[in-house]
Parts: C-alpha cells; sequence; structure tokens
C-alpha cells in the first residue's frame, strides 16, 4: 500500500492493541458526496491556470497539460473529478508518488479543485490507436479472466467514463504502461473496490503494451523524427 | 335515429389523424425491433454497438409503449364516443390541442433519443439521467391526453343529461372508465417527472431520491397496460359481437369487469417493486392481493367473450363441443384478431400471475422472461385488437371498403405466429437465465452457450412481426383510395337488453371515490415514508 | 341485473381460484417466512467505501457472533465486488449489497439470489444454497452502456472446505 510513513505507524498500532479487528485504511478518502461535487463544481478554471504557474504544475505537466516524456502523464482534458481525486490522493498517500506528493502538500481543496478544472478545460490529446486492428479487449474484453472491456468503464470511444473513471485516450505510452505495472504489483491502489487492480492482474506485458500502442498518444520522442 | 351528424360534426379527421401517428410509429417500432434482435443475438461483429443498441431500444420503448398506445386509444375513443352516443364531440377544438399537445410532445422526446442523449430505457429509471427534453416531451404526450380524458368524461356526462336514467351505451362507458383510470394513474408518472426528474435534469435540484421515483412510477407502470387494454376488451364486448352476426353475451358482465379494471389496477402497482429493496415485505404482499384481484376482470371478459363466440358459432351452425369453433367466421378480421388474442392471453396471463405471485417473480425478475411476457401480452393480445379496430374503423371513417380483407387476415395470422416464435423462447430463456436489457452476453457461463438457439427464435419472430406491420399499414393506406362505400359504424346488443342499469353500473362518482380510498391505504405510507426518514438522494449519472 | 347461470358458475370458480392462488401464497409468506428482499435501509451510496458495513476491509463472508453468515457485497459500475466469492452449500446465509452507483439488479441464475440494488438503500437477501458448484451473479438491470459486461463468479462449495 505504498510507503507507509512514521506518522501513520503510531497511531495504526495503537489501534492495533486497543481494538479488535484490525481495520486497514480505505484505498482512497475521497468521495463523491454532496459537499465534494459542489466542490469541484466550484473550481475555477482562471485560478487554476494562475495556480499551474505559481505551483509549478507547469514543469512536468506544461501549460496545455500535454507532457514531452513518455512517463509523465498527459493530463489535458483529464475530467475534473477524476483530477481532483488524484490530487487529493496525494495528498492523504493513498496514491504514492514522491514528486507528486511534494506537489500537492501545500494546495488547499479549492486550490486542487481549481486546478482539476484548469486541466480539464485543455485540449485532450489524440489516440494515436497505433495497432493493426483494433484490440479485442478494447470493446469485448476476455469474460475468461473476468475482464471486461475496457470501454465498458472508459467510455465507448476511451474518452472517459463519469468521476473516477479516466479516459485513455491520448495518454503517454510509458506512464500508461507504468500504470498497469503498478495496478498489478498494488504499487497503485486508489481504485475504490480493486477495481482496476483485478483487471490488470489478469493481463499479460503484451495485452498492456497493445492497449498502450492503441489508446496512446504519439509518443513525443517519436513526434520529433 | 338520434341526431343527425353534419360533416362537422364527425371527428373522421381526428380520429384519423391519432390513428396514423400511431401507425408510422409502430412501424418505426418494429424496424428498431429487428435491427435490435439481430445485433443482440451477436450474428454480426460489425452490428456490435451498445451506444446504437440502448439507443434504440429506448426508443423503441417509448414508440410501442407510449406513442402507439396514446394515440391509437385516443383515436379509437373519439370515434367510438361519437357513433355510440350518436352526438357529436363536445369541444372538438380541445381535442385537436390535446392530439397536437402529445404530437409536439413525441417529437420533442424524439430527437434527443434518435440521438442517443436519452438512453434510459421507457422505464427512465434514476438516476440515470436523459436529456431534459426527453422528459418534458414524454410529459406533454401524457398532458396532450388527459385533453381526451376530459372529452370522455364530458361527452358522457352531456349525455347522461340527455338520457336520464338509461344505460350508458357500453363503448364509451368502457371509454370514459378508461379515460378516468387513466387520469389516476399518471398521477404516479406526471408527479416523478414535475417534482424530480424535470428540475432533476434541468439542474434545477441536484439530487432525486430513487426510491420515492420508482415508487410513484409503479403507480403508473402497472395500470398502463390496463389503460392498452380497454380499446381491447371494449372491441372484444363491442364489436366483435356484431361483426361476426351475434349477440353479447351479457351487457352488465361488460360493465362489471370495466369497474374492476379501474378500481383495481392503478393501487397495485407495488408488485413492479417486488425486488426492490426500499418497500417494506408487508406492503408488498398487500399490493400482492390486489394483483391476484385484477385478474379476476380478465376471467370475467375470458367467459363472457368465449360463450359470445360460441353463441355465435352455434348461431352459424356450429355442433358438437367443439364444432362451434370451426363455424365461426374467422373471415371477419374481427373474429381472427379476437380468437388469437384469446389464445395468446392464455399464455401471457399465466406469465403474468407468475409475475404476480410475491415469492416466484424472484426467479423471474428482470430475465427475458419479462420481456417474453409483456411482449406476448401486449404486443400480442393488445395489439392485435388494435389491428382489428383499424381494419374495421378505417372504411367507415373514410367511406370506403377495405383495400383487402386477405391481406389483413394473413397479416393478423403471421402477427400472432411472429409473437409466438419471438416470445415463447424469451419465456425460456428467462427461466435458464438469461437477463434483459443487455445488448450482448460476454459472460463465463455454460448458460451463454445453452442460450443461443433460443435466442434465434427472437431474430425470426422480429422480421416476421415487420413484415406484418408492413402488411398492416399497406393496407390502410391503400384503403385512402379504394372503392366507395357506405359503411356504417355498429355496435353489438346484448341477448339479454338492459336499457336501465342499477346506477353502480352507469357512473364513475362513486367507483372514483373508491380508487381514491384504496389509493390512499396501498400508496400512502409507502410514499410518506420518503418525507418522514432521511434519505439519501442520488445525483444526475451519464450513460 | 340479469346473470346467467353458467357465468354465476364461473364467477364461484374464478373466486375459488384466486383466494386459493392467494392462501397459497400466504402460507409460504407466513409459513415458511418465505419474502422477496425487502426492508427500508437508507444509506449514502456516494460514501460507500468509507462506510463501516461496505468498506472494502468488510466485503465478502464473514461468520458473525452467533455463528451465522453474513455476504457483504458491492455493486458498482460495472461488477459486483469481491469478483469471486465462497460460500458453503446448505447453509442459510445472509446477503448484504448496495450501490455505489446507479440502479442495479443481480441474480444469480438457478438460485434465488436475486434483488434489485437502488442507490441510496441497502439490499438484503436470505437464503441458503442448495448445490454446489460455479456460478455466476449477473447484473440485469440496465445500468449504462457497460451494463452486457457487468458479472461477476460465485462458487458454492461444500460446507467442509469452508
Amino acid at each position: 500500500m505504498g510507503s507507509i510513513t512514521m506518522k501513520k505507524i503510531i497511531p495504526l498500532s495503537m489501534l492495533i492493541c486497543l481494538s479488535g479487528p484490525v481495520l486497514a485504511e480505505p484505498s482512497s478518502l475521497v468521495a463523491y458526496d454532496k459537499e465534494t461535487r459542489a466542490l469541484i463544481r466550484s473550481g475555477s478554471v482562471e485560478s487554476g491556470q494562475k495556480l499551474m504557474k505559481s505551483a509549478k504544475c507547469k514543469k512536468c505537466h506544461f501549460e496545455t497539460g500535454i507532457s514531452d516524456d513518455t512517463d509523465t502523464p498527459n493530463i489535458a482534458g483529464m475530467s475534473a473529478t477524476y483530477s481532483f481525486k488524484q490530487l487529493k490522493d496525494y495528498q492523504d498517500d493513498t496514491r504514492s508518488e514522491k514528486g507528486m506528493a511534494k506537489a500537492v502538500r501545500k494546495l488547499s481543496d479549492q486550490d486542487i479543485s481549481d486546478l482539476a478544472a484548469y486541466y480539464a478545460s485543455q485540449p485532450m490529446d489524440k489516440a494515436a490507436h497505433d495497432t493493426e486492428t483494433v484490440p479485442r479487449l478494447v470493446h469485448y474484453g476476455d469474460p475468461k479472466r473476468m475482464v471486461r472491456a475496457c470501454n465498458s468503464c472508459h467510455g465507448q470511444n476511451g474518452e472517459g467514463g463519469m468521476y473516477d473513471m479516466p479516459a485513455l485516450n491520448g495518454q503517454r505510452i510509458g506512464y500508461f504502461i507504468a500504470t498497469m505495472e503498478e495496478f498489478q504489483g498494488d504499487d497503485r491502489s486508489n481504485d475504490i473496490y480493486w477495481r482496476m487492480r483485478d483487471i490488470a492482474k489478469e493481463l499479460t506485458e503484451d495485452e498492456i503494451e497493445e492497449l498502450a500502442n492503441y489508446y496512446s498518444a504519439v509518443d513525443p520522442e517519436e513526434a520529433a523524427d | 335515429m338520434g341526431y343527425e351528424m353534419t360533416n362537422n360534426d364527425n371527428v373522421n379527421g381526428l380520429s384519423l389523424a391519432n390513428f396514423w401517428v400511431g401507425l408510422i410509429a409502430i412501424t418505426l417500432g418494429a424496424v428498431l425491433g429487428v435491427y435490435q434482435v439481430i445485433e443482440r443475438v451477436g450474428l454480426f461483429e460489425w452490428l456490435d454497438s451498445p451506444t446504437l443498441y440502448f439507443a434504440s431500444v429506448s426508443t423503441h420503448g417509448v414508440l410501442m409503449g407510449f406513442v402507439v398506445t396514446t394515440f391509437m386509444i385516443m383515436g379509437f375513443g373519439y370515434y367510438a364516443a361519437t357513433t355510440s352516443l350518436k352526438m357529436p364531440l363536445p369541444g372538438k377544438g380541445l381535442a385537436w390541442f390535446g392530439f397536437y399537445v402529445s404530437l409536439t410532445g413525441t417529437l420533442l422526446a424524439a430527437v434527443p433519443l434518435l440521438l442517443g442523449e436519452a438512453s434510459v430505457m421507457y422505464t427512465f429509471y434514476p438516476p440515470l439521467v436523459a436529456h431534459p427534453a426527453f422528459y418534458i416531451g414524454a410529459t406533454l404526450l401524457v398532458v396532450g391526453s388527459w385533453f381526451w380524458c376530459f372529452e370522455m368524461i364530458w361527452a358522457m356526462a352531456i349525455w347522461k343529461k340527455a338520457h336520464p336514467g338509461e344505460a350508458v351505451p357500453l363503448v364509451h362507458f368502457g371509454n370514459t372508465a378508461n379515460a378516468i383510470m387513466w387520469i389516476f394513474t399518471t398521477l404516479g408518472v406526471a408527479s416523478e417527472m414535475l417534482f424530480q426528474l424535470i428540475p432533476w435534469s434541468l439542474g434545477l435540484i441536484e439530487t432525486v431520491d430513487v426510491g420515492l421515483a420508482r415508487t410513484l412510477f409503479s403507480g403508473t407502470l402497472h395500470a398502463i397496460v390496463y389503460f392498452w387494454l380497454f380499446p381491447a376488451y371494449i372491441a372484444m364486448y363491442t364489436m366483435v359481437p356484431k361483426a361476426i352476426g351475434s349477440k353479447l353475451f351479457s351487457d352488465e358482465m361488460g360493465r362489471i369487469a370495466f369497474i374492476m379494471l379501474l378500481v383495481i389496477s392503478v393501487p397495485i402497482g407495488m408488485h413492479h417493486l417486488y425486488l426492490d429493496p426500499f418497500q417494506e415485505a408487508g406492503w408488498k404482499f398487500v399490493h400482492m392481493f390486489g394483483t391476484f384481484l385484477v385478474a379476476l376482470p380478465t376471467f370475467l371478459t375470458g367467459f363472457t367473450i368465449i360463450a359470445t363466440l360460441e353463441l355465435a358459432g352455434r348461431l352459424h351452425g356450429g355442433k358438437g363441443l367443439f364444432g362451434w369453433i370451426t363455424a365461426l367466421p374467422w373471415k371477419e378480421p374481427l373474429m381472427t384478431a379476437v380468437g388469437c388474442s384469446m389464445m395468446m392471453l392464455t399464455f401471457g396471463g399465466f406469465g403474468g400471475l407468475v409475475n404476480a405471485a410475491y415469492s416466484l417473480d424472484t426467479m423471474v425478475h428482470n430475465t427475458q422472461w419479462i420481456t417474453g411476457h409483456f411482449h406476448l401480452i401486449f404486443a400480442g393480445t393488445t395489439i392485435i385488437m388494435y389491428f382489428a379496430i383499424v381494419y374495421h374503423m378505417f372504411p367507415r371513417l373514410l367511406g370506403r371498403t377495405l383495400y383487402s380483407n386477405s391481406l389483413a387476415l394473413k397479416q393478423l395470422w403471421l402477427w400472432f405466429v411472429g409473437m409466438l416464435v419471438l416470445t415463447l423462447p424469451w419465456h425460456y430463456l428467462g427461466i435458464i437465465g438469461q437477463p434483459r436489457r443487455i445488448s450482448s452476453a460476454p459472460y463465463d457461463s455454460p448458460l451463454v452457450e445453452q442460450w443461443v438457439p433460443y435466442d434465434l427464435g427472437m431474430v425470426a419472430g422480429g422480421i416476421i412481426l415487420l413484415i406484418s406491420v408492413l402488411m398492416l399499414v399497406f393496407n390502410l393506406y391503400k384503403t385512402h383510395s379504394s372503392e366507395a362505400a357506405n359503411l356504417v359504424m355498429e355496435y353489438a346488443e346484448s341477448i339479454h337488453p338492459a336499457p336501465r342499469v342499477p346506477a353502480l353500473l352507469n357512473g364513475f362518482g362513486f367507483w372514483s371515490v373508491v380508487v381514491i380510498i384504496y389509493l390512499i391505504t396501498s400508496y400512502g405510507y409507502p410514499i410518506a415514508q420518503f418525507f418522514i426518514y432521511e434519505t439519501f438522494g442520488a445525483t444526475t449519472w451519464g450513460v | 341485473m340479469h346473470i346467467d347461470q353458467t357465468e354465476k358458475k364461473w364467477i364461484y370458480i374464478t373466486l375459488v381460484m384466486t383466494v386459493v392462488m392467494m392462501g397459497v401464497l400466504t402460507f409460504y409468506a407466513v409459513g415458511s417466512n418465505i419474502h422477496p428482499p425487502s426492508g427500508f435501509e437508507p444509506i449514502d451510496s456516494t460514501r460507500l467505501h468509507l462506510s463501516e458495513e461496505f468498506g472494502e476491509d468488510n466485503l465478502g463472508l464473514k461468520k458473525n457472533e452467533d455463528g451465522s453468515l453474513t455476504l457483504t457485497m458491492v455493486a458498482a459500475r460495472y461488477g459486483f465486488y469481491p469478483s469471486t466469492v465462497e460460500v458453503p452449500v446448505q447453509t442459510p446465509i445472509k446477503i448484504r449489497i448496495a450501490s455505489a452507483d446507479v440502479l442495479h439488479g443481480v441474480h444469480v441464475p438457478f438460485t434465488n439470489f436475486a434483488t434489485m440494488v437502488v442507490p441510496g438503500y441497502i439490499s438484503e437477501v436470505n437464503t441458503t444454497f442448495q448445490k454446489t458448484g460455479d456460478f455466476t451473479l449477473l447484473c440485469n438491470e440496465y445500468c449504462g452502456l457497460g451494463h452486457d459486461h457487468m458479472w461477476s463468479r460465485l462458487k458454492i462449495v461444500p460446507k467442509s472446505s469452508l
């Protein structure tokens, strides 16, 4: 479940001593309840634009939200609900990444909402569909492994589903593959009710690569050639 | 005898307009139906598309369940009222206004439906949300039909004043019972629309209580099938006996059946919520009783109509235990329709009893059994009578002979066969577990293979039914330009004519009060609980 | 008012049939406690994973203090969680299931584990599985364009193996 800081070990161990069953933390502390939805709706694109510069998001994610290296995710056009949750998850350490944890440490809830609104307003990069045929998993999944079609949750055209189901179109290949591997190894576990971990663990390396090539944008290194 | 109708008085244009909207809707609905069954079986991978499929199912359901029915019922009611009461329609302008309100609503709802912005099924259960134009359009369709209700009640009131103490002609008695029942039952969906779905889809309120929405809708969802069924029963009682050269076995039993349908249909809707969590078992049990009671008017109708048919058969020379069946004039479309309708009613009615059973419904709920059931009982039993009604009324509305009687008979038999081929496999598929409302079956289960042979039945059935619909529409279209004829709209007399009937069988004031009391007892607390206790609403969800 | 003699007999027959049908259902409801899943238990579906009963830790099969079994599950687009569940055969089991998002229906063909799952409310099914084997939970209420893909596995195993 990612890195556990000292701050968390002590109260946890007290819990173990004092209570009966041990309750692990939920996969994410973010819930799309009334207050959260109102908060996300109140996000201002203008304020987000200012923050993107002052909080240095643009250093890696650029103003457009489209990165220049294959391991940094494209966040342009990501739904505000999804981005909001990921940033909060970084803050709550239910999603671990040293750089991002540092980046969001000082952000308020409103800041996060504004940033999410800003990047949601940026045009999404295009899926390259760089495969010979449409991978079967995209529309049909694989019933034998209880892997549902990717597009059942991620949008009939990969454009994203509701709330915490992100668009797959126009992502970065390196990031796509790394994310799937993180789900496989439980290194990423903020998918509520193990929804992605269950699926990722059934996929082979080749399948992940094929899906990455289908959904992702043309890699910046390739584009430069 | 009676009032001499002038050309301005007749409602022929009004009825024809309503009928044609219904006929166009059923043709479009049938085309969508064929697309759906072919896509669903997965015969052609290039056709696979949940987006298109669910947009089609939603459109198909709205067309068949709301548009075809409402307009054809209105067309039937207007012509039946004026020809049976032998008086002009009071306020015909209002009736036309209602027609246009309903038509506008239909077209308004059609846009998001066809664009895939209202793929929420014809039941539009929240929290899946459609474009607000869908909800507003559907509401307008219902509001337009309230004008029809008002006209039916008004006409009856005027006639009774002009004929004090006389028995209201059975045809109009039935239509008015239907109109009053429709007003009561639409209260459920109207409340759901006006207070929940429309403001919610417009963003004026953020959440709706899904349990409350489903409970309100259940108040409409059952009785609407009796709204559809009434014209079919009315035709059986008042048009069939005349058309086959006989008399109705019992006028009073007809009135009793109509009154029972008025009183019992609406307050029993919770059997649509048997498997829902937010209602206590006790209330479901209460509704179960009512649901079995509402089988009674159908049992009574079955007896009366079959007795009428037997009488007719014997008048035509039929002898022996079953000889009367073959002696019946099957070449009369109304006869063929009622014969097929009764046969489908036995299967469909049996299925209905299973669904009504408090403990059995668990095994069939939301499986293809349900799809099979309502197609058989509605698209079969009820709609085939609608076909016979238009075959009978169009020549009289247009003053021309039906273009082809033999084509009409073929069309009816084809519909009957197609309906059985379509729905009987579905019943079995439901028992072996196939869920409804799926566009494909990507399950890792040995059941999927077992389903395939029966799935092919629905493809065959759908195609047969489309052909049948095209035959129907062609026949009626050609009737507009066929030979002139002077045919009169006449209704059956009963064997024991009853110029006077007890007041309770001649009016609805008392029975309306009974409905209100029954509604309050059976739905009062189940609805109030949502306001007494704290519940959590759901926000809008896209598909 | 005239009612034919034969029709009168038929009315009595249908009344008797109706009463018998209602009687049988009442007998099984009252006597064998066979009811469809019912009960008014509101819950905030938007905070489901943060609730005590439907948090990830509490999902699955659990033995209660009094020895009875409870299976806790969640229905969420597009699957049932936990996605593979093992339960013992011929043992009374209470199934508690709630929705994290929209309306769903769950049915395990050839068992009576069937219920609607309505956002805002907890569904409860009490049943005893009769046969061992591999079964599937199927979603049978339209819940969105991915509805077809919503299913999961139920393994009913001999009592001794759990």
